[in-house]
């Protein structure tokens, strides 16, 4: 009886019932925040003993904490993935991976990236600032290469 | 690249030969024409800068972020009328460094200094890793390899060759860039379908297409100040400004601000790509010659490393050049060997050309940051040089402690801003902050200086 769930586990292993295969684990903190709406997801992961096959990585995105409505927004071996554009809101992500065997590793724990923009009041005072600084600099080089030319 | 760096250092110890004396090694013999003026201002602004921080700003900042880069045109621009006014009130001058030692005195020179040396170093690790990262994402060779060999193959013709050798090679790489940017452009443009782009970009990153996307808009003038504070007080910018003949300062930098204008918008445009092409990014600093590689297969990559090298040389070595003169001029003459024969101030300089690489190689290897985090850092520092330079050069009543509290005080509130709002607003806040102080400390207590004491003629200036 032993033997035959032995056998079991092995074979839902390889089945890719992510038993065996290692998760991936994000560098970055559990809870992130950017206020410019980009960020750089990076993770490790360590093989199993003796094998030397290279993952592949499924990262997913989700505005849900449960990833409810998950999307896959990377598929591929690399170990990082630089996300930019985001819109203001709360972004979960998880990872996992998986290997030629057909075996996958369970989702990592995930990250969350709170994205939350400037505000245009500070935004329009800077820009504000800009102009009026640049056109003082302007001013002081036109009329100061006049004055002396 | 082994064929292209052959062709460099040749062409180095070539135009080497010309340089006879120190003002022809520092300053080209004080000759340099409006084609070749034109060629090394527009080659040596189109650094990593244009051709890989373009398109970071891009795939970080959208729409904006590129125009954002494109404004550091005006950094030229308005520095047309400021290499004639050097040109006439310092005949003679070797430095940036002369004009604030002469103009402000000792205190505000070794602040100036500090900042200069500081951001030309800063500058140079930038390119030396952009250098590493080309070649890894377009090759595969190890980052630390490609880092190595482009930072040896501009410190050696810089060695041989000296301002000549940087102007001459920079026309070629000035054309090399400005044929292979239409190119890969054009390449790009047939290659990709623009609605596909705006669909998936809509879809994946929206923010980058959104006209109001705050980081974005803020860097607009942030990076328009960093640009102006960049070609004002840094060396490479005057050195050229002393190099070229009388007459030919204004015309070579408006010139050369109009054909780099479109530059930044082309390389940038690129990044904007990488989803449509489902090309993940894993460092953003690489997202110029990943999607250049990528879109253009092999013997796209292969014109696309021919641009890069090109662009990334022409910069390094005028870096090279240009923080070698104010080391050697600025510190070991005028504060350590104030005696010096020629020869051996040559040979200090060669020593110092070989020691800047060396000290810049070992910082890059290991990968600091990213590349604008790298430079921008830099940022608030030469922002507020900007009105000790300029208005330092059309003001009389502009003196010593409003220079040197501009750069103190613009500096430190630029910092604060660099680590609490972001590197986008850095550059501007700095600014603002030196054109205040600046502006104060001449209306509250005016000096009125005599331009004669620009010209190293006359001995001292009692600031």
């Amino acid at each position: 009886m032993q033997v035959l769930w032995v056998f079991l586990l092995a074979l839902m292993g390889s089945a890719g019932f992510g038993q065996n295969t290692p998760k991936p684990i994000f560098e970055n903190d559990r809870e992130n925040f950017s206020n410019s709406g980009y960020l750089k997801l990076s993770w490790t992961w360590e093989a199993k003993a003796g094998n030397a096959d290279a993952p592949i990585f499924h990262l997913q995105r989700s505005q849900d904490a449960a990833f409810a409505h998950a999307k896959t927004i990377y598929k591929g071996p690399d170990f990082a993935s630089f996300r930019s554009g985001l819109n203001n809101g709360l972004y979960y992500y998880r990872i996992r991976a998986a290997l030629p065997d057909g075996s996958t590793s369970g989702w990592s724990d995930p990250v969350l990236v709170e994205v939350k923009h400037h505000s245009l009041a500070l935004t329009f005072t800077l820009v504000g600032l800009g102009a009026v600084v640049f056109l003082l600099t302007v001013i002081i080089v036109v009329q100061g290469a006049r004055r002396t030319t | 690249m082994i064929l292209l760096g052959i062709l460099w250092v040749a062409l180095g110890v070539y135009w080497g030969k010309k340089a006879k004396s120190m003002e022809g090694f520092m300053l080209a013999g004080r000759n340099v024409g409006l084609a070749f003026g034109t060629a090394t201002a527009m080659a040596t602004w189109v650094t990593s800068n244009t051709t890989m921080l373009a398109p970071q700003f891009a795939l970080q900042l959208g729409i904006w972020g590129m125009v954002a880069y494109s404004t550091a045109a005006f950094g030229l621009f308005l520095f047309a009328p400021l290499a004639r006014r050097i040109k006439d009130v310092m005949p003679k001058g070797y430095t940036s460094g002369d004009f604030i030692r002469l103009r402000y005195g000792k205190a505000a020179w070794y602040v100036f200094l500090a900042i200069s040396i500081f951001y030309g170093f800063t500058w140079l690790i930038s390119m030396g890793m952009a250098g590493g990262i080309l070649m890894n994402a377009l090759s595969g060779i190890p980052y630390q390899t490609g880092m190595t060999a482009i930072l040896l193959v501009c410190v050696l013709y810089t060695l041989f060759g000296g301002l000549y050798a940087v102007i001459g090679t920079d026309y070629i790489q000035s054309l090399i860039i400005m044929i292979g940017i239409v190119i890969v452009g054009a390449a790009v443009i047939y290659s990709i379908d623009l609605e596909t782009v705006y669909t998936d970009l809509r879809a994946e990153k929206p923010m980058l297409l959104n006209a109001l996307m705050p980081a974005a808009v803020m860097a607009i003038f942030n990076n328009l100040m960093f640009g102006i504070g960049e070609v004002f007080h840094s060396n490479v910018w005057w050195s050229r400004a002393f190099a070229m003949r009388k007459g030919v300062g204004q015309r070579a930098y408006n010139l050369a601000g109009f054909m780099w204008l479109p530059v930044p918008i082309a390389a940038g445009f690129i990044a904007l790509t990488s989803s449509s092409m489902g090309v993940n990014i894993t460092s953003p600093d690489m997202v110029g010659p990943l999607m250049a590689g990528n879109i253009l297969g092999k013997t796209g990559a292969i014109i696309v490393f021919i641009v890069f090298f090109s662009s990334l040389a022409s910069s390094i070595d005028s870096l090279l050049a240009a923080t070698a003169d104010l080391i050697t001029e600025d510190i070991y003459k005028k504060m350590i060997a104030p005696n010096i024969g020629e020869d051996k101030l040559r040979k200090a300089s060669s020593v110092v050309i070989v020691g800047l690489g060396l000290l810049a190689w070992l910082v890059c290897m290991p990968r600091i940051g990213t590349l604008a985090t790298v430079l921008f850092f830099a940022g608030p520092m030469v922002a507020s040089t900007i009105y000790p330079i300029a208005m330092g050069l059309f003001w009389k009543s502009a003196n010593a402690r409003g220079a040197l509290w501009a750069m103190l005080l613009g500096t430190a509130i630029g910092l604060i801003a660099y680590f609490e709002l972001g590197w986008y607003t850095a550059s501007l806040i700095s600014a603002a902050v030196s054109i205040v102080v600046t502006t104060a400390f001449a209306k509250l207590k005016p000096a009125n200086f005599d331009w004669n004491y620009l010209d190293e003629k006359i001995p001292e200036k009692p600031n």
